[in-house]
């Protein structure tokens, strides 16, 4: 829009130029029109740079417009990622911290379920060692099993003992035999003897009688009576020790007899009694082997289970490397973020210097001297370096 | 005299659950947390298998995998890979630098001796 004092000026012009045509000599009219020019171009001249320099001064209040328009856009751009960019390593700190803390737990948890299959493995072990040597599995080197042997070989050797006294019995027998045997024997030896002392006798009577002539064989006859004798005596004594021996014979036999049924009793109830004890000992054991082997077997399953576990705790790792692979593009995104606002913050601060570098020529235009341009340029560098 | 396996694993609970199984197998175990780790425990020492993962920090277990081939003494040791469903471009690389298997995770203690008797009786 033109201004009221624009229009005077131009209407100054207007008049100026149509002021020769006043004058009718050739002269004054060149005269007046070389002034009435002059005037009219200085001031046409003088409007023309004051339009130029309010179009300018239009031109740069719109630039500045649309930078501050420009600003009010880019600011807030900027501001959000920068702030974003501040949150990525907070972010990235806590997820790195989210699978340390998961590693951490995963790692107290498997050393724990690694030490419940390491115990359950060893209890295991040492039931079965110890049922093992009670002889639960049946070796020849099991405790039950030795006893077994050892009772067997006392019971065999009870059983020989009996066998030897009830020969000895037998033997005692016939050795009575044998003694009634030789009483007959002593008898007739009494007999012989009783015969030969009557020989002896009637041997003497009839030396006596022979007188002189018999008297030698009365002396054999009286040693054969004194023999007689004798052996009468020895078999009386004989005749004695074996009444004595068949006695000793008699006692003995019935003793050993006694003890020998009393021993076979015994050595039967203790075989029993020992047969029924290992019996029921057999019996615990074969029930502690069935709950041995259920052990195992729960043992067996508890490890299994705990590797189900342990095969789903490998999902730490995984999620782990997954976490990972989201740190990765985040802190990627970080860096190309923090480029991106470089260079926004680059091109405006370019924009805000080109701004000031065409207001800078503009004032050259306006100041004439080069001392105010001089100020003008330090004023907006100073006002760029803030 | 048991013998050793190398395990290399980045993730502390996976290095426990496999020193474990290999160590209630009667075999003994060297641990190390990545490739670099486990070539300065390795210094040169005997062992008879590897397991090893793959994504790792410093070096993984690819580069591990080339490293050990490269040596006279690990040139023909079996070297077993765990990996995951979705590392199948891994398990081939993994393979062309010379590994001799892998094991899926997650897998459980049984299939990993299952794996690791094949190479080692």
């Amino acid at each position: 829009m033109i201004d009221l004092k624009e229009k005077t000026r131009i209407a100054g012009i207007l008049l100026l130029a149509a002021a020769p045509a006043l004058f009718s000599s050739g002269t004054l009219r060149f005269t007046a029109f070389l002034i009435c020019f002059s005037t009219a171009f200085l001031l046409a001249a003088a409007g023309i740079k004051k339009y130029r320099a309010s179009l300018e001064r239009t031109c740069e209040e719109e630039r500045e417009q649309h930078i501050k328009a420009l600003d009010s856009i880019v600011q807030p751009v900027t501001h959000h990622l920068d702030a974003n960019v501040q949150i990525i390593p907070v972010l990235t700190t806590q997820l790195q911290e989210v699978t340390q803390q998961t590693e951490q737990a995963a790692l107290e948890m498997g050393e724990k379920f690694m030490g419940i299959i390491s115990r359950a493995r060893k209890q295991s072990e040492n039931a079965s060692g110890a049922l093992s040597s009670l002889g639960a599995t049946g070796g020849d080197a099991s405790l039950i099993n030795v006893t077994r042997n050892t009772f067997a070989e006392v019971m065999t050797s009870l059983e020989t003992l009996g066998e030897a006294a009830v020969q000895t019995q037998k033997d005692m027998g016939l050795i009575t035999q044998d003694a009634t045997s030789i009483k007959k024997i002593v008898d007739e030896i009494e007999y012989i003897a009783q015969q030969t002392n009557l020989l002896a006798l009637n041997a003497a009577i009839e030396a006596a009688r022979a007188g002189e002539s018999g008297r030698g064989f009365s002396v054999v006859a009286d040693e054969v009576r004194k023999l007689s004798d004798r052996s009468n005596t020895a078999a009386d004594k004989i005749k004695k020790l074996i009444t004595k021996i068949e006695s000793d014979m008699s006692t003995m036999y019935q003793k050993t007899e006694q003890s020998t049924a009393a021993n076979t009793a015994k050595s039967m109830d203790a075989g029993r009694a020992v047969s029924e004890a290992l019996s029921a000992l057999d019996s615990v054991m074969c029930d502690a082997k069935n709950r041995l082997d259920g052990l195992k077997s729960e043992t067996e399953i508890l490890a299994k289970d705990i590797s189900s576990i342990i095969v789903s705790m490998q999902f730490q790792d995984i999620t782990r490397q997954r976490i990972e692979h989201v740190i990765e593009p985040l802190l990627k995104f970080k860096l190309e973020s923090e480029a991106l606002l470089q260079q926004i913050s680059s091109l405006s601060r370019t924009i805000h210097e080109h701004n000031h570098e065409l207001a800078a020529s503009w004032l050259e235009q306006l100041y004439t001297m080069e001392s105010e341009r001089e100020v003008m340029k330090n004023a907006l560098l100073a006002a760029n370096s803030k | 005299m048991a013998k050793t396996f190398l395990i290399v694993d980045d993730s502390a609970s996976m290095r426990q659950l496999v020193s474990f199984t290999i160590k209630e197998a009667g075999f003994d175990v060297l641990v190390a947390e990545n490739g670099k780790d486990a070539l300065g425990k390795l210094g040169g020492a005997k062992i008879d298998m590897v397991v090893t993962d793959l994504n790792m920090p410093e070096m993984d277990g690819i580069e591990l995998i080339k490293q050990l081939r490269g040596m006279p003494a690990y040139k023909f040791v079996p070297i077993v890979m765990l990996t995951t469903e979705s590392q199948e471009t891994k398990k081939t690389e993994g393979k062309q630098a010379g590994a001799s298997g892998w094991i899926v995770k997650p897998f459980s203690p049984e299939q990993l001796l299952d794996v690791v008797k094949k190479f080692v009786k």
